[in-house]
């Protein structure tokens, strides 16, 4: 028999006490063990910016997060795993009237049609601006190679990120600072 | 997608207290890293744990760097914990031991090389995974420990088959030791994919010495082809001894696809893989040369 087919029967269901602090906020949450850190930010913090795509194996990056300063699958994460973390979710990017540059780019340079992929799209681009400010068109597609777009073609995300890019290239030091604090 | 219930959870941030889990629960725990791999078998019911061990915050099990054993022979060692982002971007790799970048830097995507570690796939053990050929190409040692001492094995011994690895249930891998080549070796790696970041339909490793221009010792792997990557002894022993020629190479490349038994999968046929290998065996036999003439492993 495959060694991958040997399923045995399932465990009982423990739980733990986890703080996080997700988007500056403090929260203090007892959960299953079990459950992954994309649910916990959505049903328990009703946080339903980070998306679900496609649930399993982590190919689709629409949960994309940024933990503790760099960005994962937050469905191939337990939530317990973030006890102590730092997280920013699309929810603390920006607000609707003071968008982040990345929000605007994607705004601007219309780089979204469904909207699905967008929230986890911009975790990444957010984590390649932090280092990397002025990408090439060949480091935005690598640094994209996690997230699946079905309506774009990419063309208009890349053009998005160009975009967010010249803009905090033109500001100040301190507002650049300001906009990748995590 | 939810995991079975998970009824115990612990996060050892010492060694020690890893290893007295590890005896003490053995067979239930599962050992939990970047989890990359595991969090999607636990999702599809593929693989089961009733205890979940994470290794996440052990700080012996992080070492990176080079350091000088007591037998006074330099390693360059690696922690089980390393991240494949280290792997792929970290100067003294870049410089001194690009194989393994060569294969770090096109693991999944950035999400993943940000989570994942080269001790969790070391001991997945996936036949397509893409440390494993460098690991073995490098001729690298792989430390277990537990709390009833330590195993040393080769990276050769420690691959017995499809996901299956020498390693017990109440051990874990501590690091891996890589030893410093000698005056005039280069190494390379190349993964052929369906899709960027894939796993491998086909990947080749190889390490070749140089001695005015004659090799004195090669090692060559191939992964993604078998249960476990397989080393292609035929095409070194005619490396071994002759002056290294482009066209010696593509003699040499003959004799790798004539010698490797590949299968078919759903991923690609054996023919298709035969085809890959003989265009990219020699660019990655090249590869090494050229790196042997800039002493880079």
């Amino acid at each position: 028999m495959h060694p991958l087919q040997d399923v045995q029967k399932p465990g009982v269901e423990g739980t733990k006490t986890i703080q996080v602090r997700v988007n500056g906020q403090i929260y203090k949450r007892e959960v299953p063990i079990r459950m992954l850190l994309v649910d916990f930010l959505r049903e328990e913090l009703g946080l339903t910016g980070t998306h679900v795509g496609c649930s399993v194996e982590g190919r689709c990056g629409a949960c994309t997060i940024v933990l503790n300063g760099n960005n994962v699958k937050s469905c191939l994460l337990l939530a317990v795993q973030a006890d102590g973390a730092d997280i920013l979710t699309v929810e603390g990017l920006g607000e609707p009237d003071n968008l982040h540059p990345i929000q605007e780019g994607f705004w601007e340079k219309h780089g979204l049609q469904c909207g699905y992929c967008t929230p986890g799209m911009m975790m990444s681009v957010y984590n390649l601006l932090k280092v990397n400010p002025h990408p090439s068109v060949a480091e935005i597609r690598e640094a994209l190679v996690g997230n699946i777009c079905r309506c774009t073609g990419y063309e208009h995300i890349i053009e998005a990120v160009q975009y967010a890019a010249d803009r905090i290239a033109a500001m100040p030091k301190e507002e650049r600072d300001k906009l990748f604090s995590y | 997608m939810y995991p079975a219930p998970i009824s115990e959870y612990f996060a050892p941030s010492t060694l020690e207290e890893c290893l007295d889990l590890l005896d003490q629960y053995g067979n239930q725990a599962k050992i939990l890293a970047g989890g990359q791999s595991l969090i999607p078998l636990l999702k599809l019911r593929m693989a089961d744990a009733p205890i979940i061990i994470d290794i996440n915050r052990v700080i012996e099990l992080q070492e990176f760097g080079e350091k000088f054993l007591e037998s006074g022979n330099r390693v360059l060692r690696i922690g089980a914990l390393t991240r494949h982002k280290t792997l792929a971007s970290h100067p003294l790799v870049l410089s001194k031991y690009p194989i393994i970048s060569d294969a770090a830097k096109y693991i999944g995507d950035v999400q993943i090389r940000n989570r994942g570690t080269i001790g969790g796939s070391l001991v997945h053990a996936d036949p397509a995974a893409d440390l494993p050929v460098p690991i073995l190409v490098l001729d690298s040692t792989l430390r277990l420990v537990s709390k009833d001492g330590e195993r040393t094995f080769s990276a050769d011994e420690f691959f017995l088959g499809l996901m299956m690895t020498v390693i017990e249930p109440n051990e874990i891998l501590a690091h891996i030791d890589i030893p410093s080549p000698q005056p005039g070796t280069g190494a390379a790696y190349y993964k052929y994919s369906a899709v960027f970041g894939d796993f491998a339909i086909i990947s080749i490793g190889a390490r070749i010495t140089l001695q005015d221009g004659i090799c004195q010792s090669s090692r060559i792997y191939l992964g993604g082809v078998n249960p476990r990557p397989q080393r292609a002894v035929e095409t070194e022993e005619f490396l071994n001894g002759k002056t290294i020629t482009s066209e010696i190479l593509q003699k040499a490349t003959d004799v790798m696809v004539e010698e490797v038994i590949v299968e078919s999968d759903m991923r690609a046929s054996d023919t298709f893989r035969k085809v890959l290998l003989k265009q990219y065996g020699f660019d990655v036999l090249s590869k090494a040369v050229q790196r042997a003439k800039e002493e880079q492993i």
